[in-house]
């Protein structure tokens, strides 16, 4: 654990000191306030759209710090050669997985706590129907989103450049509530060997529209019960562990 | 060798500034002369993608409506526009068809609980969250006339600011000016709310006027026939408006006017 | 003497694509406790491949290695072994003692004692006044320095070092050179690959010359020119085993 910790604890460093994480930031900033302060023929208490528009901005923003930090780790390492060093040391293949893993993880999740702490500012200061119970739904909707992408980004870093990793990952993100929709659907409404079939690719494809809270948080509706919330954090484990295994596997078989 | 650097750069923001005001005076005689280039470099950058934007955004304003679910095409396929609909139907029940899934169909069940899908509608005061949308609608497209009537109306109708509702359809006539259904809006707005006959029939006949040149159909003759002729009656101009009932009772030879 | 590292009939292919490429022709090393061994070879000779099978990052396809008595990879063995790579970009964001704190965290270090070795280490390779300065601004030769520095993090009892002196300045070599000595004076053993002949010369107890995956000569440099007439050097010798000189 404390080779994972240590590994980690580099990729926070790193967030601090690359200006990635403040540009996104200070334009967060910039945006929010711009929309907080639109005035619309003089119609005071316009929310819903600050809301919407904020919650995006939070989830985009921490997906491009996951997405970019994680994917990166394992072929910059390559590329400095810094990994042949790192290989030297006592620790498993499994344990460098682990520990960019657990890094990817905290750095997004620092930068998307910092992003949901401006939100909730914004969130709590005007709108109607304001739920603790759903801000805390959406933030550990938020943490378990990006251990997801996370755990995701390091399986495809394994057999992709990092390039193409980040634009796979985008392209999974934008797409995979439409994909999931149109899965579910012939799943549910074909028979036989079809049926199964794409059931089974639901079943395989990671759904990262799952934790997307949106809608709940803009137009204030009702929280989601506990055991979906239960059941969310179990799906997010299993996958994140099934991932993290293939990609520790990969990554012993894999020539350096 | 320092000084020399310092005049050298002082000389160059000279000249740049200088070019700045030329640039910039050549930029607006261009655009009196273009009106289509007085618009935003993120604007000019979106080029003609700026009308499916803007059409987004309208059905975001949609979803906004329906508390934040996309009823759009079902609403359109039983003919009911998002600025003719009547407010009391939002108490329709849960449309939400629950699908029979076996409880080991976890993902589904997840699926289905985390969508929000229940049917509802804004009501009141809660109309003002969709007019960003619509206000952004129109300024993405300022040809998106939709835009401009729908914003008009929510502003006017719904949330009563009626003189920010007339200007900013007047600020979308100066962008679209052979636009019969903004004069048709404005014409409205003038009959019903500020009651300014006089006003209102202008718009309206400048409305009927561009409407013969435009594609249309009987509803929308009737919708501008109907505001002209009450318009004309109010003035006491029973035969200006007695051509125009005539005319609707040709469309509509059951309507009872 | 103990032999600390035994390599005997060491085989390695590497399959790129289709085509088989036999790195390592079977080679026999042994390696005793407190001896700088040299290890020359030309571009392409497989002496890098020999520092990845050593280090456990490549399992030979054929033949036994072994490290104080295990299998390199093996966490014990790891845990004795300092590696000093030919080139490594360290994480530029980091300062170096943020970088020796992280590698000492992973040979769980105690923190007291990783703070004091730190302290000695950046003393060792000149580099205190640098200690909290991010490594973006850092030449190569100060790279290597650091290199240095984490390659001695765990106090290994053996030490590999690839090319260790290439990127350093006149005095940065002879330091160096008598850093690895003092090392050996401690009873460490040091395994070490280089071009540098003439470093390889003054430095080594014995070398070992490898071309084309086969390990050509072992022995002293005093051994190894023993046989060859008065004056010649090291460097000649070398040539005329790989075939070079005609």
């Amino acid at each position: 654990m404390r080779a994972v910790w240590a590994i980690a604890c580099g990729m926070i460093k790193e967030l601090i000191r690359k200006k990635d994480f403040y540009v996104l930031l200070i334009f967060m900033l910039i945006l929010l306030g711009f929309l907080s302060y639109q005035n619309f023929f003089d119609i005071g208490g316009v929310s819903r759209y600050v809301r919407d528009l904020g919650y995006s901005l939070v989830m985009f923003f921490s997906f491009i710090t996951a997405v970019t930090f994680t994917a990166k780790q394992l072929p910059s390492e390559i590329a400095a050669r810094t990994i042949y060093p790192l290989l030297a040391k006592p620790l498993s293949r499994q344990t460098i997985i682990m520990g960019k893993f657990f890094g990817g993880v905290l750095v997004s999740g620092l930068s998307f706590t910092i992003f949901y702490a401006i939100f909730t500012g914004f969130y709590m200061t005007g709108g109607e129907g304001k739920s603790l119970v759903l801000l805390a739904q959406g933030y550990l909707f938020g943490l378990l989103f990006l251990c997801l992408v996370t755990a995701l980004v390091m399986f495809f870093s394994n057999f992709l450049t990092m390039s193409a990793n980040i634009v796979l990952s985008f392209l999974l993100y934008i797409s995979i509530g439409g994909l999931a929709d149109s899965l579910r659907e012939i799943a549910l409404f074909s028979k036989g060997i079809i049926s199964v079939l794409y059931g089974a690719i639901y079943y395989f494809l990671p759904h990262l529209e799952f934790f997307d809270l949106r809608t709940r948080i803009t137009h204030a509706w009702d929280p989601l019960p506990l055991w979906v919330v239960f059941s969310l954090s179990g799906y997010t484990v299993i996958y994140c562990c099934a991932l993290l295994y293939l990609s520790g596997y990969m990554f012993e078989r894999k020539r350096l | 060798m320092r000084a020399k650097s310092i005049a050298i750069a002082i000389v160059c923001l000279f000249i740049a500034g200088f070019l700045a005001v030329k640039i910039d005076l050549y930029d607006q005689i261009y655009a009196i002369d273009h009106p289509e280039s007085d618009v935003p470099v993120f604007m000019r950058f979106l080029g003609e993608g700026r009308s499916i934007v803007s059409s987004l955004s309208i059905l975001q304003a949609d979803r906004y409506f329906h508390g934040g679910v996309g009823h759009f095409s079902d609403e359109h396929e039983k003919g009911i526009a998002i600025a003719e609909q009547d407010p009391k139907i939002g108490e329709s029940p849960d449309e939400h068809i629950l699908t029979d899934l076996s409880p080991f169909n976890i993902l589904f069940r997840l699926s289905d609980e985390i969508d929000v899908t229940e049917h509802v509608h804004l009501h009141g005061d809660q109309v003002k969250e969709i007019i960003p949308w619509l206000y952004y609608a129109a300024e993405i497209d300022p040809h998106n006339i939709q835009a401009y009537v729908l914003t008009g109306f929510y502003v006017c109708d719904r949330l009563g600011k009626v003189d920010q509702s007339i200007a900013f359809l007047q600020e979308g006539l100066r962008r679209n000016p052979d636009s019969w259904e903004l004069n048709a809006e404005l014409g409205r707005i003038y009959f019903q709310h500020i009651k300014n006959y006089e006003v209102s029939a202008q718009y309206l006949s400048r409305a009927w006027a561009l409407l013969q040149e435009a594609p249309h159909d009987k509803f929308q003759e009737r919708y501008v026939l109907s505001f002209l002729a009450r318009s004309y009656e109010a003035m006491g101009r029973d035969d200006k408006a007695a051509p125009f009932f005539d005319r609707i009772k040709e469309l509509f030879p059951k309507f009872n006017i | 003497m103990k032999t600390i590292l035994t390599a005997k009939d060491l085989h390695y292919t590497y399959i790129p694509g289709k085509e088989k490429r036999e790195v390592l022709k079977g080679i026999d090393i042994s390696v005793n406790s407190g001896e700088i061994f040299g290890f020359i070879g030309p571009n392409g000779a497989g002496k890098t491949t020999t520092i990845k099978l050593l280090l456990g990052i490549l399992i030979p396809k054929k033949g036994e290695l072994t490290l104080f008595g295990s299998p390199p990879s093996a966490p014990k063995t790891r845990q004795a072994v300092g590696y000093m790579p030919e080139i490594a970009d360290y994480y530029r964001y980091l300062t170096p003692v943020e970088l020796l704190i992280m590698y000492g965290n992973i040979f769980r270090i105690p923190k007291r004692v990783l703070k004091e070795r730190i302290e000695k280490l950046l003393q060792l390779v000149d580099l205190p006044e640098h200690a909290n300065k991010l490594m973006r601004t850092f030449s190569k030769g100060m790279m290597q320095k650091v290199s240095f520095a984490q390659a001695l993090i765990n106090d290994p009892d053996l030490l590999i070092l690839d090319e260790p002196t290439s990127g350093l300045d006149p005095v940065a070599r002879k330091k160096m050179r008598e850093v690895i000595q003092d090392l050996r004076s401690k009873g460490k053993t040091i395994f070490f690959s280089s071009h540098e002949l003439s470093e390889v010369e003054l430095v080594t107890d014995r070398i070992g010359i490898l071309n084309k995956g086969r390990l050509l000569a072992v022995g002293s440099a005093r051994e190894l020119l023993g046989d060859k007439e008065e004056g010649q050097s090291l460097e000649s010798y070398f040539l005329e085993m790989i075939g070079e000189k005609k």
